[in-house]
């Protein structure tokens, strides 16, 4: 009896001690939500895109990471960086480290792999998760990153997220990474910088949110209208637009409105255009998210002003 | 003529000679035994014959062959000695001069006496009084012929196979620099050319390659069985020497570097013969010094590897700006502890350049992630002015991210920058 019960206690302990070991590598992240809102300083043309993030309750990993796609489209608009600035986040001494779009690049400038457009950024302030820095990346992210007493949770929400550009929304990737314990990784992983960079990319959770984007150089009327179908496309299969019938009507006035243009009755098509945006302003938190409320009423309305 | 065996006991018949005195009285029954005179005149035979005269007790002055010795050696005969007295040649100063080898020439030895020595011989017996190099060597001497190939001076002119075909060579890599094995890139390898320079001997040259690593390069400053390149033929067999002849005056072989960088001479030697090395640095390209600055302090550094700061200069510009960020955020300056060494490759970091050495409790020996110049350990402790703080880790993987790097398990904090 007494040997069972010491075999029973060793194996407790052997399967206690390997479940430590193991313990620090998360399951791969699921299911984060990322919440974009964005408006637009009519006084200024600064668009300001606003973040959250929810870490859902099925994952045990905690977020230390985000980063949203901000590189420059091929054949866009070089945008104003004017006003936009990397509020990197809050000294360890007190207050907080401010760098202009311009400084920021130049920061990165050798290493960085792809044009990007001008954006400001900050990471949550005042708010009660301190140690957000935030930063623009060397392979055209804007990235907010914790720091030890920071991390999301599960089941937690942050938000504050601030993004800044002249930009025009768009539909951005977005990757969520969760942290993992580098110090406690299997052997296996001990200076293994390839196995290492897998384990990483296989934790993450990638995903689509509302973000900055350059219209293109030689804007035509009729290709940005196609592009702003294809967006409203997209943004159904998201799930940001909620209620089928709601995405066949605004298709049907933007096919409509495409129709006018083409005949050359932009009068018209300003008229279809403008009704769009009224059933978009009605249907914002119904049947509209707000990722697709912003990337709706704003690009319809860049539309309008240049008809 | 010689009168041997002189004394008061014995006289030349009177009436062949007449003998006279200093004082000029002849002397008909010779003279006596206390004669003092030394000079007698024999009228008989028509000529003069000079001889000293000594009584019993004293020897006779000879001087049978006119050389100006006698046969001996007195106070009466000061130049006496003369052990040929029949040889003018031969006398107390005759000089003798050394032909071991016999084959007339001296090599300048010489030896004055009487008696030939063993080996000597008269300048009138030579060739030469001088210029043999070898004389044990008959076969060496100032008229011999100079014998190709077999690496002596035969003709003693100072000069080893002169006008003889010779094995001449030269050696080439290409390219002259490659990269660690092991460290990220296949180019590995180098291209050795070996050749003739000159027309080869009948018989063809064999010529003899190794490797040598330059001491303390790359940054190793440690002793230990230090890892080199090798060379091998076109099947990949490791091989110490090629052979070439004047139908083929070339070979292509293969130098293939080993895990440590630095530099390695490729030695190309001819038994006897020419030497030609080339030289080959092992290096990953484009590594560069960290540098000194107030926004991050240099670390690690030790009698093993003295310089431990080489990295891409990407790297260099990531390290920098990270510990420049880490800075402004936390107040504090970043410990930058390994990088790479000057030329990349294994970082021993136990000194013994056996990579699976575990000095530091981690597989693979340790610092396998420090070959390309891509990677940095932070120090877990940065310096801040109310003193040593412990660096947030979540806050350096962000920072590293930003750069494009990320975090691998090391004793310290490791950030990887892409290549």
């Amino acid at each position: 009896m007494i040997n069972k019960r010491v075999i029973f206690i060793v194996l407790i302990g052997i399967i206690f001690s390997t479940s430590l070991a193991f313990a620090q590598i998360p399951s791969p992240l699921k299911d984060v939500k990322v919440t974009g809102l964005v408006m637009l300083d009519s006084t200024t043309g600064i668009y300001t895109y606003n973040y959250s993030i929810f870490n859902p309750p099925i994952n045990d990993g905690k977020i230390f990471h985000f980063e949203i796609d901000i590189t420059k489209p091929l054949n866009s608009q070089e945008l104003n960086s004017a006003g936009l600035v990397i509020r990197r986040g809050v000294k360890a001494q007190g207050g907080m480290i401010i760098r202009s779009f311009e400084e920021e690049v130049a920061r990165i400038k050798e290493v960085l792999q792809k044009p990007v457009i001008p954006v400001g950024a900050q990471p949550p302030f005042g708010q009660p998760f301190p140690g957000w820095i935030t930063a623009i990346t060397v392979m055209g992210t804007v990235s907010w990153g914790g720091s030890e007493q920071s991390l999301i949770l599960p089941n937690q929400t942050f938000g504050g997220f601030i993004l800044t550009s002249y930009g025009l929304p768009g539909i951005r990737d977005v990757k969520i990474e969760p942290d993992i314990d580098i110090d406690n990784l299997p052997e296996q992983y001990w200076e293994n910088i390839e196995l290492t960079k897998q384990l990483e990319d296989s934790l993450i959770y990638q995903t689509k949110t509302l973000g900055p984007t350059a219209p293109p150089a030689d804007f035509k009327p009729v290709s940005f209208i196609d592009y702003i179908i294809s967006m409203k496309h997209e943004a159904f299969s998201l799930g940001w637009i909620t209620n089928q019938g709601i995405e066949q009507s605004l298709d049907a006035k933007l096919e409509n409105a495409k129709k006018k243009i083409e005949q050359g009755n932009k009068n018209a098509a300003k008229n279809i255009l403008n009704a769009f945006i009224n059933e978009v302003e009605a249907q914002k938190d119904k049947h509209l998210t707000s990722e697709a409320y912003g990337l709706l009423k704003y690009n319809v309305e860049y539309l309008i002003g240049r008809l | 003529m010689s009168w041997y065996g002189y004394g008061c006991s014995y006289f030349p018949p009177c009436t062949d000679f007449i003998y006279v005195t200093d004082a000029g009285a002849c002397i008909s029954a010779g003279p006596p035994c206390n004669f003092p005179d030394t000079v007698y005149i024999n009228h008989v035979r028509g000529r003069t014959e000079t001889y000293e005269w000594r009584c019993p007790g004293e020897e006779q002055c000879v001087d049978g062959d006119g050389d100006g010795y006698y046969t001996y050696n007195s106070a009466n005969c000061p130049q006496g000695n003369d052990c040929n007295d029949s040889d003018p040649n031969i006398n107390p100063a005759t000089i003798w001069y050394k032909d071991t080898d016999n084959d007339g020439y001296s090599n300048g030895t010489t030896l004055t006496q009487c008696e030939r020595p063993s080996g000597y011989k008269l300048a009138s017996e030579l060739t030469s009084t001088s210029g043999d190099c070898n004389d044990n060597n008959p076969a060496v001497n100032p008229s011999a012929q100079e014998v190709c190939g077999d690496g002596i001076d035969n003709n003693c002119n100072g000069q080893t196979d002169e006008g003889c075909l010779k094995c001449e060579i030269s050696i080439t890599a290409n390219p002259n620099a490659v990269w660690p094995k092991n460290a990220g890139s296949s180019q590995t390898t180098s291209i050795i050319t070996v050749s003739l320079t000159n027309p080869a001997p009948p018989e063809g040259c064999t010529v003899n390659l190794s490797v040598e690593p330059v001491a303390n390069s790359g940054g190793h400053s440690h002793s230990g069985t230090r890892p080199k390149g090798k060379i091998t033929d076109s099947s990949g067999n490791v091989i110490s020497s090629v052979n070439l002849s004047n139908a083929e005056n070339s070979a292509v072989v293969k130098y293939t570097s080993s895990e440590v960088g630095g530099e390695e001479r490729i030695i190309a030697t001819v038994t006897g013969g020419d030497e030609s090395e080339a030289k080959i640095k092992v290096r990953v390209p484009g590594l560069g010094s960290m540098g000194e600055s107030d926004a991050w302090r240099l670390t690690g550094q030790t009698t093993n590897h003295p310089v431990n700061h080489y990295g891409t200069y990407t790297t260099i510009g990531n390290i920098g700006n990270m510990a420049a960020d880490y800075y402004q955020q936390f107040d504090a300056t970043l410990g930058i502890n390994d990088m790479s060494l000057p030329d990349g490759g294994m970082f021993d970091i136990c000194g013994t350049y056996n990579p699976t050495d575990t000095c530091l409790n981690a597989p693979n020996g340790g610092h396998s992630s420090h070959r390309k110049g891509t990677g940095v350990d932070i120090d877990r402790t940065a310096q801040s002015q109310n003193g040593w703080i412990r660096v947030d880790r979540i806050a350096i993987r962000e920072i590293c991210k930003d750069y494009g790097g990320h975090l691998v398990r090391e004793s310290t904090i490791h950030c990887e920058f892409p290549q």
